[in-house]
C-alpha cells in the first residue's frame, strides 16, 4: 500500500498545482501535446513519461503475478498496457448511438448512483434483478473499483474507468461466479470482445495458479466458449446497462449476440474459491 | 541538321499558305479562352511593342466577358474563388502593365503561413521578414479574388486594341488546314474561320485545343471534393495584429486553407471527401461556419466524429440542423476538457460580440472564430492531376501550344495552379518575342521548344510535389504520421531550407520580365549569398537541437532514477 500512499501525495501535489493554472491550455497547447505534460488533464490523473510508464508496467506485472489480490496493483498493470487499445475502443463506442450517450454522459456505477433498492423490486427475469441477485450471491460491491490514474487523455481515462465498473455485468449476464477460473473464462471473453492486453496477459498467465482439473475444464469448455462468444458479440463497451435494467435478461442476450454459457457455480454457501466436487453431475460437454 | 530541315519544312508551309484559299481571317497568334491565364498572356503579348506592332493577336472566349469587365462587387462581398499570388507571379503581371489594373485595395498580403499537421499537431512556420523576402510588409503572396485580376487584365487590354477580343462565341470546330497540318483553321459559331499561324490553348481542364492537336494526357481524380466560401470573422484585436496569416491544417480528409482578404473576410478552400462536401453544402451555412471553426480546432478523431454525424444526417435526408452540430461540438470539446476561456474552445461563436482584452495563450497559432459565411458564396468542385505528354503540338496537331490548366490541373494544397499558368505565360511571351525578334516563325516546332524545355520540369517538380504532399497527409498510419511530424519540425529549425521552398513557390521574385533578358526583381547572387548566410544560421541551429535531444534523454533519466528514489522512499516510510 505504501506505493498508492506515494501515489495519493503526488495527486495531492498535482491537484494543488493545478488549479493555479488552467490545465486545459496546457494540454491543448500544440506544442505541447506531443511532449511532456506535467499538469493532470482531469483530478486524480497522474501524467507519467514513458519511462515512468514501462517501469509501472513491469512493477505492477511482477506485483500482480506474486500477489493477484492486489487489485491496486492489477488496476495500474492494465492502465500502463492499455496503449492503443482505448483509442480504438472509444472509436468503437463514438460510433454506436448507444455508446456515443455513454460517453456523452459519463455515468458511474456505484451504491450512490444505482438504486439498489429498485433494483431488487424489480420483476424476475429483468436484467437489474438478475444483476441484485449475482451481487448477492457472489458478495461483490460494485463500490470497490479503483480509480483511473495513469491514461493521459480525460476521455480515454473515462472509458478504461467505465471498463473497469462495467467487468461485473459481463460475469452477471454470462451467468459466471468470481471464483478463479471463472474469473479468467471472463478473461478470455473480455480479450476476445475487446481487446485488452491485461486481459490477454490475465489469460496466459492465471491458468498457472488453477490445479490439473480446474485448468481442464477451463480449457475445454469455457475458453472455447468465451473466444467464440467474445468475439461475435457486440462490443460490450457499448452497452449502456443502466439504461437496460427493466429489460427481460434473454431478450438481451440475444441482442447483444451472447451465446449461452457453460458456467457452473460452486454450492452454494462455500466460498467462491471453493473446490467443488459434484459439479460433474451437472456438465453437458459439448 | 535538324535545323534545316525544320527550316526547310517552315519554308514548306509558308509557301503552302500562299496557296491556300483566302477566305479565312489570318492570324498570327489565336487564343482559345478567356480564363485569367489566356487573358494574361494576351495583356503580355500586347504590352510588347514588338509584338503589338507585328503580330495579329485573337482572343476567344464562349462566355461574356463584359460581365468580368464591369464586374462591381458591393464592399465587403468577396468573390470565392481566390487565387494566391506570388512575388513572381505578381512581377511578371507588373512588368506587363496589368497589375495596375487590379484594385489592390481587394487583396491581401501574406506575411506569414502556419501549417500544421491534423493528427500530431507538427507545425512548420514561414514568416515572411524571416525568410530574407525583399519586402516583407509586401508579403511572400497576395491573396487576390480571380474576377479582380481577370477585370484588371479586362481592362488592360482595353488600352491595347491590337488584341482583338471576341468573347460571347463558341468554337464549333478546330481543323488542319492540310492532310500533314498546316495551320490550325479555328471554325467559331458565327461562322468566321480563324487561320492561325500559332493557336494557344488555354481552354481549362477539358481542352478542345488538346483534343485538336491530340496531346495525350495522364493524370487522376482525386478522391477529393474542395468546398470554398467567403468567411466573416471578427477583426482582429490589437494584441493580434493584421488578418496577414494563412492558416492551414492537414486533415487526413484533406487540407483546410483559411486565406485573409480584408481585415474581417477570409476564403475558405477545404479539400475534403465529395460526400462530406455535398453533406456540408446542403446543410444551414451556420454549420459550415461552426465545422470550420471545429476543423481548425478539435483532435483528429473528434473531427472525424464530427464529420460521421453530418454524413448520417445527410444520408438519412434530413440535413443536420444549426442546434445538433451545435451539442455535438461542445460535447467532443467537453470530452477533450477544453475549457471555453482556451483558444481551442469555439464557444464565443454564440456571443454577441468580440472578446475584448488580451486573447488567450496559443490564439496566434489559430485562424480568427469564423462568424457567418458570405450568402451564395459556398460552392465545390472535384480536384485531379492532370499533365500533359508535352506541351507543343505535332504532326497534324502542330503550330498548338498549351497554357495554364489545359497542360496541367494541380491539386490547390498548396495554391499553386494559376501561379504555374501565369509562368507559363510569361516563359511563352518571351519566347514568342525572342522568334519574332529574331525573324523566325513563331508557330514552329523550333520556335517553341524552349518554351517546353523551360516549363515541363520546373511544372512537373511542383505537381508532384504537392501531388506526394497530399498522400503523405492522407494517411494516418501511426509510424508515418511520426515520421513526417517529425520531418516537418526539423524543417521547421532550418530557416534556409524553408526559404529555398519558398523560392520554388515564387514568393522571391526571379523574374525576367522586358524587353530584353533583364531581371527586374530579386537577383540571384544576393539570395545565393542569403541562403549561404541562413545555412551558417542553420547549422548553429541544429547545434541547438542536439543540446536540446541531449538534455532531454539526461532528462529522462533523471526522472526515472527520481521515481525509483520515491518509489524507494515511500516504501521506506510505510515500513
Amino acid at each position: 500500500m505504501s506505493f498508492a500512499a506515494g501515489v495519493s501525495a503526488k495527486i495531492r501535489a498535482g491537484l494543488v498545482n493545478c488549479s493555479t493554472r488552467l490545465p486545459i491550455q496546457t494540454r491543448f497547447s500544440p506544442i505541447c501535446t506531443r511532449f511532456l505534460n506535467t499538469q493532470p488533464a482531469y483530478p486524480g490523473h497522474i501524467p507519467l513519461t514513458r519511462f515512468e510508464n514501462a517501469f509501472l508496467a513491469v512493477g505492477s506485472a511482477v506485483m500482480s503475478l506474486a500477489d493477484p489480490y492486489r487489485a491496486d496493483m492489477v488496476a495500474a498493470l492494465g492502465e500502463a498496457t492499455a496503449g492503443p487499445v482505448l483509442p480504438r475502443l472509444r472509436d468503437i463506442m463514438l460510433e454506436s448511438p448507444e455508446g456515443r450517450r455513454i460517453l456523452k454522459q459519463r455515468p458511474r456505477i456505484n451504491t450512490t448512483t444505482v438504486d439498489m433498492q429498485a433494483l431488487a423490486r424489480l420483476p424476475e427475469g429483468t436484467f437489474g434483478r438478475m444483476y441484485i441477485t449475482w451481487l448477492e450471491r457472489t458478495g461483490v460491491t460494485p463500490d470497490s473499483r479503483d480509480p483511473v490514474h495513469y491514461i493521459d487523455d480525460p476521455e480515454l481515462a473515462y472509458v478504461m474507468q467505465r471498463y473497469r465498473e462495467c467487468h461485473d455485468f459481463y460475469h452477471c449476464i454470462n451467468n459466471f461466479s468470481v471464483n478463479v477460473e471463472s474469473e479468467l473464462a471472463i478473461k478470455y471473453f473480455e480479450f476476445a470482445n475487446l481487446g485488452l492486453p491485461l486481459a490477454a496477459l490475465s489469460a496466459l498467465f492465471g491458468p498457472l495458479r488453477l490445479n490439473e482439473k480446474k485448468r481442464q475444464r477451463l480449457f475445454s469448455e469455457y475458453v472455447p466458449w468465451a473466444l467464440k462468444c467474445g468475439s461475435t458479440a457486440r462490443c460490450l463497451l457499448t452497452v449502456y446497462w443502466e439504461e437496460r435494467w427493466e429489460q427481460n435478461v434473454d431478450e438481451m442476450k440475444r441482442e447483444l449476440g451472447l451465446l449461452d454459457s457453460p458456467a457452473r457455480w460452486p454450492k452454494p454457501k462455500k466460498l467462491a474459491d471453493a473446490p467443488e466436487p459434484v459439479a460433474e453431475n451437472t456438465t453437458n460437454i459439448p | 541538321m535538324l535545323a534545316i530541315h525544320s527550316c526547310r519544312k517552315s519554308f514548306q508551309r509558308v509557301f503552302a499558305r500562299q496557296l491556300s484559299s483566302a477566305s479565312h481571317e489570318e492570324c498570327d497568334v489565336v487564343i482559345v479562352g478567356g480564363g485569367p491565364v489566356g487573358l494574361a498572356l494576351a495583356s503580355a503579348l500586347g504590352s510588347k511593342q514588338a509584338l503589338r506592332e507585328s503580330l495579329k493577336v485573337a482572343l476567344v472566349e464562349a462566355g461574356d466577358l463584359s460581365k468580368v469587365q464591369n464586374w462591381t462587387p458591393a464592399d465587403h462581398t468577396y468573390s470565392n474563388r481566390v487565387v494566391s499570388l506570388t512575388n513572381e507571379s505578381q512581377a511578371f503581371l507588373q512588368g506587363t502593365g496589368s497589375w495596375n489594373h487590379v484594385e489592390t485595395g481587394r487583396t491581401a498580403p501574406i506575411e506569414e503561413m502556419q501549417v500544421w499537421d491534423g493528427i500530431s499537431d507538427a507545425r512548420i512556420e514561414f514568416s515572411a521578414s524571416a525568410l530574407g523576402v525583399p519586402n516583407p510588409d509586401q508579403g511572400m503572396a497576395r491573396l487576390t479574388e480571380v474576377l479582380n485580376l481577370q477585370r484588371g487584365l479586362l481592362r488592360h487590354l482595353e488600352q491595347l486594341p491590337q488584341v482583338q477580343i471576341i468573347d460571347k462565341t463558341k468554337v464549333t470546330t478546330i481543323s488542319p488546314e492540310s492532310e500533314d497540318g498546316g495551320w490550325p483553321l479555328v471554325h467559331l459559331e458565327n461562322g468566321r474561320v480563324l487561320r492561325s499561324r500559332l493557336l494557344v490553348g488555354a481552354d481549362g481542364l477539358n481542352s478542345p485545343v488538346r483534343a485538336f492537336a491530340k496531346i495525350p494526357t495522364y493524370g487522376w481524380a482525386y478522391d477529393t471534393h474542395a468546398i470554398v466560401a467567403t468567411m466573416f470573422h471578427h477583426a482582429k484585436n490589437p494584441f493580434r495584429g493584421l488578418n496577414t496569416t494563412a492558416f492551414q491544417r492537414f486533415l487526413p480528409t484533406g487540407p483546410i486553407a483559411f486565406l485573409p482578404l480584408s481585415p474581417t473576410a477570409s476564403s475558405l478552400v477545404w479539400s475534403t471527401k465529395p460526400d462530406l462536401a455535398a453533406a456540408l453544402k446542403n446543410a444551414e451555412p451556420s454549420v459550415l461556419a461552426r465545422m470550420i471553426n471545429a476543423a481548425f480546432r478539435l483532435p483528429e478523431v473528434s473531427i472525424r466524429y464530427l464529420h460521421d454525424r453530418v454524413r448520417e444526417a445527410h444520408q438519412s435526408g434530413i440535413p443536420i440542423t444549426d442546434a445538433e452540430i451545435k451539442s455535438e461540438i461542445q460535447f467532443r470539446e467537453q470530452s477533450h476538457s477544453i475549457d471555453v476561456n482556451s483558444a481551442y474552445s469555439t464557444a464565443l461563436f454564440d456571443a454577441s460580440e468580440q472578446m475584448a482584452g488580451i486573447p488567450p495563450e496559443g490564439s496566434e497559432l489559430l485562424p480568427p472564430l469564423v462568424t457567418s459565411i458570405q450568402s451564395g458564396s459556398i460552392a465545390s468542385f472535384p480536384l485531379r492531376y492532370n499533365h500533359t505528354e508535352t506541351y507543343i503540338g505535332e504532326g497534324q496537331g502542330s503550330r498548338t501550344v498549351l497554357v495554364g490548366d489545359a497542360a496541367h490541373t494541380i491539386h490547390p494544397l498548396a495554391g499553386q495552379g494559376l501561379n504555374l499558368g501565369l509562368g507559363d505565360v510569361e516563359c511563352l511571351s518571351r519566347i514568342i518575342h525572342n522568334a519574332v525578334l529574331r525573324g523566325g516563325d513563331i508557330g514552329s516546332y523550333t520556335s517553341l521548344l524552349p518554351y517546353s524545355q523551360e516549363r515541363y520540369l520546373e511544372n512537373h517538380k511542383i505537381m508532384s510535389a504537392c501531388d506526394k504532399l497530399h498522400k503523405l497527409y492522407s494517411t494516418s498510419f501511426g509510424p508515418v504520421v511520426s515520421l513526417r511530424s517529425m520531418g516537418l519540425e526539423v524543417l521547421n529549425e532550418f530557416d534556409s531550407i524553408k526559404a529555398a521552398f519558398m523560392v520554388t513557390a515564387g514568393s522571391s521574385s526571379r523574374v525576367r520580365v522586358g524587353n530584353d533578358n533583364e531581371r527586374l526583381h530579386g537577383d540571384f547572387g544576393t539570395i545565393a549569398f542569403n541562403l549561404a548566410a541562413k545555412g551558417v544560421q542553420g547549422l548553429t541551429a541544429t547545434a541547438g537541437v542536439v543540446q536540446a535531444i541531449r538534455g532531454g534523454l539526461t532528462g529522462l533519466a533523471v526522472n526515472g532514477l527520481q521515481s525509483l528514489a520515491k518509489a524507494a522512499s515511500s516504501v521506506q516510510e510505510k515500513k
